[in-house]
């Protein structure tokens, strides 16, 4: 069979064209089938069909075939596939290509989105100042190339206000800024007027410890924490409290910035520049209370080599009325059961090692002071809830 | 089934409005693009791979990559072509790698921390829960028989309803050759049913009196000489 030749039929008459066999013009048998032809090719099988039963035969099969084909049914897609699908492109259950991402750099549009849903939390030590002057203070952490880390400390000064105010006004700005997540969450902090962040010059290694908080500053701030979702109509109780260890036996503490940078890759969330509890990076934020999660699932999806931990307290009505942490544990246990979703997580790989509930974070203890966060009343009604992120050395 | 499951030229535009929402993060646009291409995606998978576990696998895997590679769509083509795209490859891959993935299903070790909480593992095909093939076993057999190249031609075209323009920008080849492979995968086709005694109805006259509903497109390309099911 010589289907070489067929396209030089091209500059020929039509019936030249079709003088040999079907195989020398498949292509136009196809289209002679499909009934595109022009009027004079068509004419011109026509008169070869008439004369050639072969060809008349295979474009009978041709024919025969193709309206056979055509009348197969399509098979539905399985039913399932679209959550997996879509539980999978929202929620990844690996590591999206942005957690090996420096921070710097344009996050994921998955990163963007969420990052919209979430603001991050002031601490009281600058809260207070922002009061003033609007002030507000950030930790940030950079990845070098050499996989150094930096912090750097990150001051607002009021009159950059205007500036962050003016940036945030559009769409486009919240996605060329969204890598810089402290401005982007800046723009959808509520309460306390628009605080916005600068870059300072101030850096030092990671691997100096970060400011430790004493008893007294801790409780102070986690009474503003508690103010702060209060005047934002947010509960506070329920929040999720993930710890990350190491368990390779190497250095915890460039694990523990790893994990920092991790987080910060995936959730764009920075960490204060201060710790709260911890001698590690501290993250917090208000989360939309139906996003929480989804932040979880984030949080999970970090690191083969690492335990995350995700302690889910809660408190109905503040304190715990008896102070007894099996009351509490009780709530929480029911608080568990009307989120089902909280109990079922997969656990794909790389994965978690594991995911618990405990009820340590809010018991009050003998080493409580008081008016620590257990004796203040929550407000049900709000609609976001506190994500704080230890991370320990 | 030729033509389109919706407006090809509408649904292409809406398709871009769809691709922008999704691109700003919003969710719903994704679950409508998911739902506007699952139906052939998925039976493009099935068709050429013959096994709907596999077809499964393989059309989820081209969705997620899709999705999570969206912004690197520029809109030069239609979106459907480039999704459709990456399910071939998929495919592809998918035939490279023979073996189905070894850990589906699998319940992991309880998980459970101080309270109590488990961890059920519910990846790969759990939750799914594809029907069985409709098609008539000859049939299957019949395109499983056809190598490669020519499976996806007649897949794409006589069975989804693709224009050959847009099966050959799917599956990178000239238009000319998209017609050359589907005229033989049709020879093929009808040979390896009537060896396995199926006689496929006769549809009266020859001319097409409804013709299928395809771009028209004049023909082009050279088509190399191949013989079907030389490699399958």
């Amino acid at each position: 069979m010589s289907r070489g030749n067929k396209h030089k039929g091209r500059g020929l008459t039509p019936a030249d064209a079709v003088s040999g066999h079907v195989d020398d013009w498949e292509d136009l048998a196809v289209d002679y089938i499909d009934d595109r032809l022009d009027p004079k090719t068509k004419a011109a099988i026509d008169a070869h069909l008439e004369g050639c039963a072969e060809c008349a035969g295979r474009l009978r099969v041709q024919k025969n075939v193709l309206t056979f084909l055509q009348g197969s049914a399509l098979e539905e897609a399985p039913a399932g596939m679209e959550d997996q699908v879509m539980d999978e492109v929202l929620f990844p259950s690996r590591p999206v290509s942005t957690v090996r991402q420096p921070a710097s750099e344009q996050p994921s549009r998955w990163s963007i989105a969420w990052r919209r849903k979430i603001r991050p939390w002031v601490p009281a030590t600058v809260a207070v100042v922002a009061l003033l002057a609007a002030v507000v203070s950030y930790g940030v952490i950079r990845s070098d190339s050499d996989q150094t880390l930096r912090v750097e400390a990150t001051t607002t000064v009021a009159d950059t206000r205007e500036k962050a105010a003016g940036e945030a006004g559009t769409e486009e700005a919240m996605n060329a800024m969204a890598a810089t997540s402290t401005t982007a969450g800046a723009t959808t902090l509520v309460g306390s007027g628009a605080p916005s962040t600068t870059t300072a010059a101030a850096q030092t290694s990671t691997t100096t410890t970060m400011a430790a908080y004493d008893d007294a500053t801790a409780v102070q701030d986690r009474k503003t924490m508690i103010a702060d979702l209060k005047d934002a109509g947010a509960p506070v109780y329920f929040y999720f409290d993930a710890t990350s260890l190491a368990l390779t036996g190497g250095d915890s503490a460039a694990a523990g910035t790893a994990v920092a940078h991790q987080i910060t890759a995936l959730t764009g969330l920075e960490p204060l520049d201060q710790t709260l509890t911890l001698d590690g990076p501290t993250f917090a934020a208000y989360v939309p209370r139906d996003d929480a999660t989804a932040l979880v699932d984030l949080l999970r999806s970090i690191g083969t080599n690492l335990q995350l931990t995700v302690n889910l307290a809660w408190q109905p009505g503040g304190k715990n009325s008896d102070g007894s942490a099996d009351a509490f544990a009780n709530i929480l246990q029911q608080r568990k059961s009307e989120l089902p979703e909280l109990s079922a997580y997969r656990t794909p790989q790389p994965a978690v090692s594991s995911w618990s509930f405990t009820t340590s974070t809010l018991v009050p203890g003998a080493d409580r002071p008081p008016g620590s966060i257990d004796a203040v009343t929550p407000d049900e009604a709000g609609t976001h809830v506190l994500v704080v992120i230890y991370v320990r050395r | 089934m030729s033509g389109t499951e919706h407006g090809r030229d509408e649904g292409t535009d809406f398709d871009m409005v769809l691709v922008e929402r999704a691109r700003g993060g919003d969710a719903d646009a994704f679950t409508e693009l998911y739902r506007r291409h699952e139906r052939r995606a998925y039976n493009l998978a099935l068709r050429t791979l013959g096994d709907p576990w596999d077809a499964a696998d393989v059309a989820q895997e081209a969705f997620i990559k899709a999705f999570r590679n969206i912004d690197s769509f520029k809109g030069e083509a239609r979106f459907g072509t480039w999704l459709h795209r990456i399910v071939v490859n998929a495919a592809y891959d998918h035939m490279r790698r023979h073996k189905p993935e070894p850990m589906d299903g699998e319940i992991l070790a309880d998980l459970s921390g101080p309270a109590g909480s488990a961890a059920v593992v519910a990846s790969g095909r759990d939750g799914i829960d594809p029907a069985v093939d409709g098609l008539s076993d000859p049939l299957r057999r019949a395109l499983m028989s056809l190598n490669e190249g020519f499976r996806f031609a007649v897949v794409l075209c006589d069975l989804l309803g693709f224009p050959y323009s847009e099966a050959a920008e799917i599956l990178g080849v000239q238009e000319g050759t998209i017609k050359s492979r589907i005229f033989r995968a049709r020879e093929a086709l009808a040979a390896a049913l009537a060896e396995a005694g199926y006689e496929i109805p006769t549809p009266t006259g020859l001319a097409a009196s409804d013709p299928p509903d395809r771009n028209p497109g004049p023909p082009s390309g050279v088509t190399p000489p191949r013989k079907i099911g030389e490699d399958a």
